[in-house]
């Protein structure tokens, strides 16, 4: 078999599988045959190497989302069940939590920018004292532990709502 | 040694987790350290690789090279690492009950 004859065998045989993949896999197999003619083997040899393109495509199917994805009457309860637990609980206590972390968040930047505020104050109110100063001071250095606690909270909590909401799906698609 | 297809098929995801887990590999790179140490249909790395992407065990990148066209590389996350891990043991575990088996049965010969 030739190049030609085992990418268009695999090609058929991969008819059912959408376009998009499709298309990705024949690439990854003809920078196959790129890098095997570039290191001086035949396009036979390629091919015998790479196996029987039929036996490839039932492989490759046998993994794509259209054929593992059942909707069977266990995905569709899971689904049922997941939507109910995260719209009554797990959003609206998702959201206060994001909210508290985003109303800290607010509060130590305001913090930070106590000196420019208290200046400003100051100016307007034609006053100054030096232990308001030094309160504002000491208000910076507080955001600026906030911010960044804030900073290391929020990574922290997207990461695990990535893979929380992961989880779901992949609980409903059935997968382990 | 000729071995048994259905052992070969098994494995060649362990022993492709492995291998890229010491280097990013591109597949043609892969299919050649895997034939290395036993034949297999170097074709079924593809759908394998695919299947890893999509289950989050690998991410690939493209890197250029010297001779033609950008490479796809392949490498694993956190998640793959940790799956190539549980993986390693649960066939080291494997083989050794299925070793003790085969010694069990010699005394009857």
């Amino acid at each position: 078999m030739n190049r030609k004859q085992f990418i268009d065998a695999l090609d058929k045989a991969l008819s059912r599988m959408p376009e998009a993949d499709r298309k990705e896999l024949i690439e990854d197999y003809e920078m196959h045959f790129d890098i095997g003619l570039d290191k001086g083997k035949t396009e036979y040899e390629i091919a015998k190497e790479l196996g029987n393109p039929a036996k490839l495509a039932e492989d490759a199917l046998g993994i794509s989302p259209t054929s593992t994805n059942k909707i069977d009457i266990r995905s569709i309860l899971v689904f049922i069940a997941v939507l109910i637990i995260n719209i009554n609980f797990v959003i609206p206590f998702a959201f206060g939590v994001w909210a508290t972390w985003f109303g800290f968040s607010i509060g130590g930047i305001v913090m930070t920018m106590a000196v420019p505020i208290y200046s400003l104050i100051g100016l307007i109110m034609q006053q100054f004292e030096w232990s308001y100063f030094f309160l504002a001071v000491g208000l910076t250095g507080i955001g600026l532990l906030i911010v960044a606690a804030m900073w290391a909270l929020g990574k922290f909590m997207w990461k695990w709502s990535k893979v929380y909401v992961i989880w779901n799906i992949n609980l409903v698609k059935g997968r382990n | 040694m000729e071995i048994n297809i259905q052992f070969k098929k098994g494995v060649l995801e362990l022993c492709a987790l492995v291998i890229i887990n010491r280097k990013d590999q591109y597949g043609y790179e892969l299919a050649q350290s895997i034939t290395e140490h036993f034949q297999v249909a170097e074709g079924a790395i593809y759908p394998l690789l695919r299947r890893l992407v999509q289950d989050g065990y690998c991410t690939t990148y493209l890197q250029e090279s010297s001779e033609g066209p950008p490479r796809k590389y392949y490498k694993l996350t956190e998640t793959g690492i940790q799956y190539m891990t549980k993986s390693i043991k649960e066939w080291k575990y494997f083989t050794n009950q299925v070793s003790q088996i085969i010694e069990g049965v010699v005394p009857n010969e």
